[in-house]
């Protein structure tokens, strides 16, 4: 249900963008997604429908590039991924640290517009 | 007809929300107003954890509370049964709190200073997790009814917390499948630096302790 809340912020910085540029339409947008952000294309592109209706955007095409989850080991720098799934101990591959932050996989960006 | 072409933009797609949200944290801040934002599923027991949170901080600290749900103003009653400041917030069928709605509820206290101010968020274990709501520090709830295994199912909310609340407690016994170690475990793979606490409301298990994080919070922000 947040997609709507998350699709009006992208019908607003992709309006104000397009008319900076003087656009006579918008033909697809880019977004980047981390994983974790449950997103899903389906439901960005129908709420998109909707909220830009009768503005240059609409009819525009939602493109999602998603972004795996990634970790930082703090204590020896190397990055690496986990498998949330599993029961096994989670700690960093390389020195079994459990000192370690997400990298990515949180993001939410409009990465570029496509216009005319 | 012109060709098309690509224009970057690289921007944040709440940025607008994140940058009120900013600005609100920093005016509570000068204020010397600590804004805590509870989070969990409907049931898990939010207005029963301020209440008894209540009970711990009032004795040396002013208290507000921003109470939001879809409809009605049953939760506010409550906590304005208890003697505390309350607004409530209605978000007529929205599933989370967003910043424009938490700057206007907090207009409705007219003005009023505390030292504590808390958002009890929608009940709802994916939705609020997405957005800033300008609080110092966020925390989730977890009852021992809804089961341990929540983790892997709703990961975001786990992410972007600073504290889980472990609720209800006093049902373990009744929950034998309840595994606390696994719990624990799991959020640390999502969220190192969280705190977690086990609590009760009822009993009053774990409550002092909770109090004591939130003060000592307050104390290093207003430092």
């Amino acid at each position: 249900m947040h997609e709507l809340g998350v699709t009006r912020s992208i019908v607003d910085v992709v309006l104000r963008n397009a008319q900076a540029q003087q656009a006579k339409q918008v033909l697809s947008v880019s977004l980047v997604i981390g994983e974790m952000r449950n997103l899903e294309e389906e439901w960005v592109q129908r709420y998109f429908d909707r909220c830009a209706k009768g503005t240059l955007a609409d009819g525009a095409k939602i493109k999602i590039q998603k972004v795996p989850m990634a970790f930082y080991c703090n204590d020896c720098g190397s990055t690496f991924q986990l498998d949330m799934g599993s029961d096994r101990h989670m700690c960093c591959p390389d020195c079994e640290s459990e000192n370690y932050d997400m990298v990515t996989g949180g993001e939410l960006l409009i990465k570029e517009i496509e216009i005319r | 007809m012109e060709e098309s072409r690509i224009v970057e933009i690289k921007e944040d797609i709440l940025a607008d929300n994140t940058n009120a949200a900013n600005s609100f944290r920093k005016m509570l801040e000068h204020q010397g107003t600590f804004f805590v934002d509870v989070m969990a599923s409907p049931g898990a027991g939010k207005t029963t954890l301020l209440l008894a949170l209540i009970e711990e901080l009032r004795r040396s600290a002013s208290i507000g509370i921003i109470e939001a749900d879809l409809e009605s103003f049953v939760d506010s009653r409550k906590i304005k049964d208890a003697g505390i400041q309350a607004v409530q917030l209605e978000t007529r069928g929205i599933c989370h709190v967003e910043m424009s709605m938490v700057e206007r509820a907090f207009q409705a206290f007219g003005g009023q200073h505390f030292d504590y101010l808390f958002l009890e968020n929608i009940g709802n274990l994916v939705c609020p997790a997405e957005f800033d709501t300008g609080a110092h520090k966020r925390v989730m709830l977890l009852s021992v009814p809804e089961g341990y295994d929540k983790v892997y199912k709703y990961p975001p909310m786990f992410a972007v917390v600073d504290s889980l609340i472990v609720t209800k407690t006093d049902y373990l016994p009744l929950n034998p499948d309840f595994d606390m170690a696994a719990l624990r475990k799991q959020a640390r793979v999502l969220n190192p630096r969280l705190e977690i606490f086990e609590t009760c409301a009822r009993t009053g298990e774990g409550i002092r302790e909770l109090a004591e994080w939130i003060v000592a919070c307050r104390k290093e922000l207003l430092e």
